[in-house]
């Protein structure tokens, strides 16, 4: 008995608590979201992109960093903690807020007569609160609001293929491929790099209009780069034993697949 | 639950229905002074000394007889006058020829060895004989030539005085000042009760109060005033009350000291006590400021230009401090 108005207020405060971060995500969300928006409507991308040449990772790096910054405000303005909760308490009824905390303050100090009276009056009171009672319905209202706001972002978003058509993330990608290997950019529509792969079989890849033929054994893991394989052994190696002699491979791993995986493969390396 | 424990159990479970007696008996004589009577039960529980200003006539000494006669205490009523001395408070050593190892000194106590002392018209006496009651009133004991005299407990100065500005008066020294617990105002009655004092004192018979609370009660009512708990927010509200006291330099010369702390918290459990209510609230704090702080208060030049009083001042502390949740 003498733990109830701890635990009680220890409970909500987790309630309100959950609440808040459930808040503060979605938060984080609609304010990422408005700045892809920004990004692709108001032509924040492309601006960037002709000043540095890196406008995208830049835009999203900017609308990242905002987001963090506007988050941790509102994070830090709706932080929950005890006093919050006696506080909100205290708001709604200030007798019953002053009552609550001086038995939270004294609730271990049993032996005093009066304390232990005022814990037997705040335990009543106490199965009369709820969520409702301590969470304000400003928050209520605004949760289920940014929720909304959320959702229909989210939505206009995908009808408008953002994520689909003109994903950040792959223009992202792109820019990486082309400062990485930036002789593919040199490639005309003609002669753009094509890799043409079948399994135990000779593949193709023209690359700065020079044509490059590789063999792919996927047995002998050889072939999967473009570099000579490094044919040297280091000394100190030794083989290991082999496996069970009794045991059977799969047909999957077998040198001779069946004709059925053929087109898979394919269209694997295709 | 140990025997002491059951014992404040019953004390506590009663207290609403002693104290209900005891404003229904004193009601019997006193009219219109409800909140008077509760400001010196408060005291009483708080174990402090009350000072108590009004004009001649409007029943402070009537007030706290009535009080100490519901209470069945023992007490005895000092009339301070100019001429009264020290040893006349005190009490003093006389030369006792009875004694069975011939003459000899043999202490006689004066009126101060009582449960409840009326100072009437306690600035009316000189300095010095005010200042013999600085050590009764703060460490509840005489010391009369090389021997010191515990005085019996509870034992309580109600001390009356005439506004300073009055003729013949010497205003109590700050220090003196400070060891009432409350100064309470005692205001012209209204319209209604004054026509029902009229009718009460106009008789040949006029009503007796019967005693509602003994020496054990009382002082067992004392120790579950300082078990009432209270809220850690409230003892940084009257911290920061007393504190601004001291900061307040436009309209206060001298604040209160930290025993101004110590007694409003005192103050305030013992009237939510009163009220039954089993924690203490803001509303307590509040009512409390104004008897605890106003005599404690030494305002500047420039309020007492203005006619600015310390209740005056203790609004606008009030107003401007609040508890922080």
């Amino acid at each position: 008995m003498s733990t109830d108005v701890k635990k009680f207020i220890h409970k909500q405060t987790k309630k309100i608590a959950w609440l808040q971060r459930i808040n503060y995500l979605l938060k984080m969300g609609i304010i990422f979201q408005f700045g892809l928006i920004c990004i692709y409507i108001f032509g924040i991308s492309e601006l960037i992109s002709s000043s540095y040449g890196y406008g995208l990772p830049i835009s999203i790096g900017v609308s990242i960093v905002l987001t963090i910054i506007i988050s941790s405000k509102i994070r830090s303005t709706c932080e929950v903690n005890t006093q919050s909760i006696v506080s909100s308490i205290h708001d709604k009824t200030p007798e019953d807020g002053i009552q609550i905390k001086t038995a939270y303050d004294t609730y271990e100090n049993m032996n005093n007569v009066i304390v232990s009276n005022l814990q037997n009056e705040v335990n009543k009171k106490l199965n009369a609160l709820d969520l409702s009672y301590i969470s304000s319905k400003r928050m209520t209202m605004g949760l289920f609001i940014i929720f909304i706001l959320m959702i229909g972002i989210f939505g206009a978003l995908y009808q408008n293929n953002v994520y689909v058509k003109n994903n950040p993330v792959d223009d992202v990608y792109n820019k990486l491929i082309d400062s990485t290997y930036p002789n593919i950019n040199n490639t005309t529509e003609e002669n753009e790099p094509s890799m043409d792969v079948n399994l135990n079989q000779s593949a193709n890849i023209v690359l700065d209009k020079e044509k490059i033929s590789i063999n792919i054994d996927s047995s002998s893991s050889k072939g999967m780069s473009i570099r000579e394989d490094d044919s040297s052994t280091h000394d100190n190696f030794t083989t290991s034993t082999s496996g069970d002699v009794y045991s059977k491979s799969s047909d999957i791993y077998n040198e001779n697949i069946p004709e059925k995986y053929d087109d898979t493969i394919k269209e694997y390396f295709s | 639950m140990t025997d002491i424990q059951n014992n404040y159990q019953g004390i506590y479970q009663s207290s609403s229905e002693i104290f209900n007696s005891f404003f229904n008996e004193v009601n019997k004589i006193i009219v219109g002074q409800d909140s008077i009577v509760e400001q010196i039960l408060i005291a009483m529980l708080a174990n402090g000394h009350v000072l108590i200003e009004s004009c001649p006539g409007l029943g402070k000494t009537k007030t706290i007889s009535t009080v100490s006669n519901t209470l069945g205490l023992d007490f005895n009523r000092i009339q301070c006058t100019p001429d009264l001395m020290p040893a006349d408070i005190t009490g003093t050593d006389i030369i006792d020829e009875s004694l069975s190892s011939g003459p000899g000194f043999k202490f006689r106590p004066g009126p101060i060895f009582s449960n409840i002392i009326i100072a009437d018209e306690i600035n009316r006496t000189s300095p010095k004989t005010q200042s013999a009651l600085l050590e009764s009133m703060q460490e509840k004991q005489v010391t009369v030539g090389t021997n010191t005299y515990h005085l019996d407990e509870p034992f309580f100065v109600l001390a009356t005085q005439n506004p300073i500005e009055q003729e013949g008066t010497y205003p109590l020294p700050e220090a003196q000042l400070d060891r009432f617990l409350l100064k309470i105002l005692v205001n012209y009655p209204s319209t209604t009760d004054e026509l029902e004092i009229i009718n009460r004192f106009t008789k040949y018979d006029i009503p007796d109060v019967n005693q509602i609370i003994d020496k054990n009660t009382l002082l067992q009512l004392q120790r579950l005033v300082r078990d009432v708990p209270i809220a850690d927010e409230l003892k940084r509200y009257v911290v920061n009350i007393v504190s601004k006291t001291r900061s307040f330099k436009e309209c206060i010369e001298y604040g209160a000291s930290p025993r101004a702390s110590i007694a409003l918290i005192l103050a305030s459990k013992a009237r939510a006590l009163i009220k039954g209510r089993s924690y203490v609230d803001e509303e307590d704090i509040v009512f409390m400021a104004y008897p605890i702080l106003r005599h404690r208060l030494v305002l500047s030049y420039g309020a007492y230009v203005n006619g600015t009083v310390p209740d005056d001042v203790i609004d606008m502390i009030l107003n401007e401090v609040r508890v922080s949740f």
